[in-house]
C-alpha cells in the first residue's frame, strides 16, 4: 500500500512539473546557471552542484573554528568556570548574520541581470501562446525559489553546527532547539533579504534606465555593491563587539551600529531568544 | 484570413513603418521584401504580436489579435531572423518545452517530434546540446518548433538563412506544400530567386512604405519587367547598381 501511495505521489509530481507554469519555472532556474551562447555576459559555468557546495563551505567552516571557544573542556581547562555561553554567542550570532548576507549577496551581484527576462525569453517565450502575466509570475517564481535555496543552502552548516557547538553544553535541551531555530530563522531571513535587495537593486536599475546605460552602469554598480557587502563584513568583528552587549540593552543599539541591515537581525535575534 | 490594416510603428516619432495594409488569404504565400531598414522586421514582429503598433491593426478572420493574443499565437507558428535558443538545452529537450509550453499533449507531442526531427535530419543529434548546433541546425530546429502545432498562420524571417542547398530545397517544396493544405504564409526574404520560386503574392516595402503589393505576376506585368529581380530594382534602387559595382571593384583595385 505504501508503495502503492508512493507511486500515486510521485506521479501527481511529475505530473505537476510538466505543467507548462511549471516548466517555464525550471527553464528559468536551469538558465540561470547557463551563460553559454549568451552575449555580454562575464561570469563562469558552473554545475548547480559545485555552486551549493561551495556556498555552504563559509557557514561550516566557521562553526568548526568555534569549537574551541566554546568546548566546555577547554574552558574548564583555562579556568573559565562562570562562561556565559549565551552572552559569547552574540558577537558570533551578528558574524553569522553578516556572514550570510554577504555570501548571498555576492551570488546575486554575480548573477546580477541573469535571472531577468532577456532577449532570448523574448524571441523564444513571447511567440509562444502564454500570457505575460505567466511569463512573470513564473520568473518571478524562479527568483523567490532561488532566494530560499541559497539562503537555506548558505546557512544549512551553521544552522546545524553553531547551535550545537555554542549551545549543545547546556542543561536544557529546549534551550538548544529554541537556539537552534531562531539561529536558523533569522540568518535564513537575513540571506533572503540580502539576495532580494540586490535582485531590487538590478530590477530598480532595469526599469528606470535604458538597456544601453544599464549595461554600462553595471560592472561599477557591481563594483559598489561587492565593496559594500566587503565593508559589512569587515566591519562585523568591530560591531560583534557591541552586539555582545545587545542582550543587556536591546532597545538601546549605537548609532554607528544602527546603520547596518545586519544589526535589525541581530534585534531580532535576541528577541526570540529572550522571549519568555 | 490575416489581415493588416493601416499598421504604422514610430520610434520617438521616426517612423519605421507605415500605413501597411495586406491581406493574406489561406493558401497564399506572401512574399516580403526590401532593401535593408525597409521595415520588414517590424512588419513581422508587429504580425507575430512582439511589438505593439503606434498605429494600426493586424486581424484574424476579422478579430483583432491583440483581443486574445494568446488565442492568436495558439494558431501561430513563427521563425525568427536569428536562432536565439537556450544554449543549455538539447534539440530534443527545446521542442519538448516549446510543445509542452503550446499544450501539445504529452502522448502526440514525442511521436511528432521524433517524426519531424527524422525528416528534419536531426534525430541522430537530438541529445546533443544546442550550443553544439551550427547556424543551420539551430534553423531547423525553429522550423521544426513553428511546425509542431500544425499552425494556420506561418510568418517565416529569412528561414533558409544558414541552411545547405538540400535543406533550403526541401523548406522550399514544405512552404509549398503547406500553402496547397491552406496556410496562411506570410516570407521575408533578402533572397529574390527563392521568393520568386515560392511566393503567390508579394508585399514590396521601401523606408517603411508599401511600394507593390498584389500578385506577383500582376506586379511584373504592371512594372513590364520579365523577372522579379528586375522588377525589385526598378521599384527599390536608389542608384545603378551595376555602376556601384563597377566604382567599389575600382576603388580596391586601385594603388
Amino acid at each position: 500500500m505504501i508503495v502503492a501511495v508512493r507511486r500515486g505521489l510521485h506521479e501527481r509530481m511529475a505530473s505537476t512539473l510538466e505543467l507548462p507554469f511549471f516548466r517555464l519555472v525550471s527553464l528559468f532556474i536551469a538558465r540561470t546557471f547557463d551563460s553559454g551562447g549568451k552575449p555580454g555576459t562575464e561570469q563562469l559555468d558552473f554545475g548547480i552542484g559545485l555552486i551549493l557546495a561551495l556556498l555552504a563551505l563559509p557557514g561550516a567552516v566557521v562553526s568548526i573554528l568555534l569549537f574551541d571557544k566554546y568546548s566546555s573542556l577547554l574552558q574548564f581547562f583555562r579556568g573559565a568556570r562562570d562562561f556565559d555561553s549565551y552572552a559569547a554567542a552574540l558577537p558570533d550570532e551578528y558574524f553569522f548574520i553578516v556572514l550570510s548576507m554577504v555570501v548571498t549577496g555576492a551570488v546575486a551581484v554575480w548573477w546580477w541581470d541573469t535571472i531577468f527576462l532577456d532577449r532570448r525569453d523574448y524571441l523564444n517565450l513571447v511567440p509562444l501562446p502564454l500570457s505575460t502575466r505567466r511569463i512573470f509570475m513564473a520568473n518571478l517564481t524562479a527568483i523567490l525559489f532561488l532566494a530560499v535555496l541559497f539562503a537555506l543552502d548558505v546557512n544549512a552548516a551553521s544552522s546545524v553546527l553553531f547551535p550545537v557547538v555554542a549551545a549543545g553544553a547546556q542543561q536544557s535541551l529546549t534551550y538548544l532547539v529554541r537556539f537552534a531555530a531562531v539561529h536558523a530563522l533569522v540568518v535564513v531571513l537575513a540571506s533572503m533579504f540580502s539576495f532580494l535587495s540586490v535582485f531590487a537593486v538590478v530590477g530598480s536599475l532595469l526599469l528606470a534606465l535604458p538597456y544601453a546605460v544599464f549595461r554600462q552602469i553595471s560592472l561599477p554598480a557591481r563594483i559598489v555593491l561587492i565593496l559594500g557587502l566587503l565593508s559589512l563584513l569587515s566591519t562585523s568583528f568591530a560591531v560583534s563587539a557591541v552586539a555582545g552587549h545587545l542582550g543587556e540593552h536591546p532597545t538601546q543599539p549605537c548609532d554607528f551600529c544602527r546603520r547596518f541591515g545586519s544589526w535589525v537581525f541581530a534585534k531580532y535575534c535576541v528577541s526570540g531568544q529572550t522571549l519568555p | 484570413m490575416l489581415e493588416a490594416k493601416g499598421l504604422t510603428k514610430r520610434y520617438a516619432s521616426v517612423p519605421a513603418v507605415q500605413n501597411v495594409d495586406f491581406c493574406l488569404l489561406a493558401g497564399q504565400v506572401l512574399g516580403c521584401l526590401g532593401p535593408n531598414g525597409s521595415g520588414k522586421s517590424t512588419t513581422v514582429k508587429m504580425l507575430t504580436g512582439l511589438l505593439d503598433p503606434t498605429a494600426g491593426k493586424v486581424f484574424l478572420h476579422g478579430r483583432d489579435i491583440r483581443d486574445d493574443l494568446v488565442g492568436y499565437r495558439k494558431r501561430l507558428g513563427y521563425v525568427p531572423e536569428e536562432p536565439n535558443l537556450y544554449s543549455h538545452l538539447s534539440g530534443y529537450e527545446y521542442l519538448e518545452l516549446v510543445g509542452t509550453l503550446r499544450g501539445i499533449p504529452k502522448s502526440h507531442l514525442i511521436g511528432k517530434i521524433e517524426a519531424l526531427l527524422d525528416l528534419f535530419k536531426l534525430f541522430s543529434h537530438r541529445h546533443a546540446s544546442l550550443a553544439s548546433y551550427s547556424k543551420g541546425m539551430r534553423q531547423r530546429i525553429l522550423l521544426i518548433s513553428a511546425l509542431m502545432d500544425n499552425p494556420d498562420v506561418l510568418i517565416l524571417d529569412e528561414p533558409l538563412s544558414g541552411l545547405d542547398a538540400t535543406s533550403a530545397l526541401v523548406i522550399k517544396n514544405l512552404i509549398k506544400e503547406l500553402g496547397q493544405q491552406k496556410k496562411a504564409i506570410f516570407y521575408c526574404s533578402h533572397v529574390l530567386e527563392v521568393v520568386e520560386k515560392v511566393c503567390s503574392h508579394l508585399l514590396i516595402l521601401r523606408q517603411g512604405n508599401v511600394i507593390a503589393y498584389g500578385r506577383s505576376e500582376d506586379i511584373q506585368r504592371e512594372i513590364g519587367q520579365s523577372s522579379l529581380e528586375h522588377t525589385f530594382m526598378h521599384l527599390t534602387a536608389e542608384a545603378d547598381v551595376e555602376d556601384t559595382a563597377r566604382q567599389i571593384a575600382a576603388v580596391v583595385s586601385s594603388k
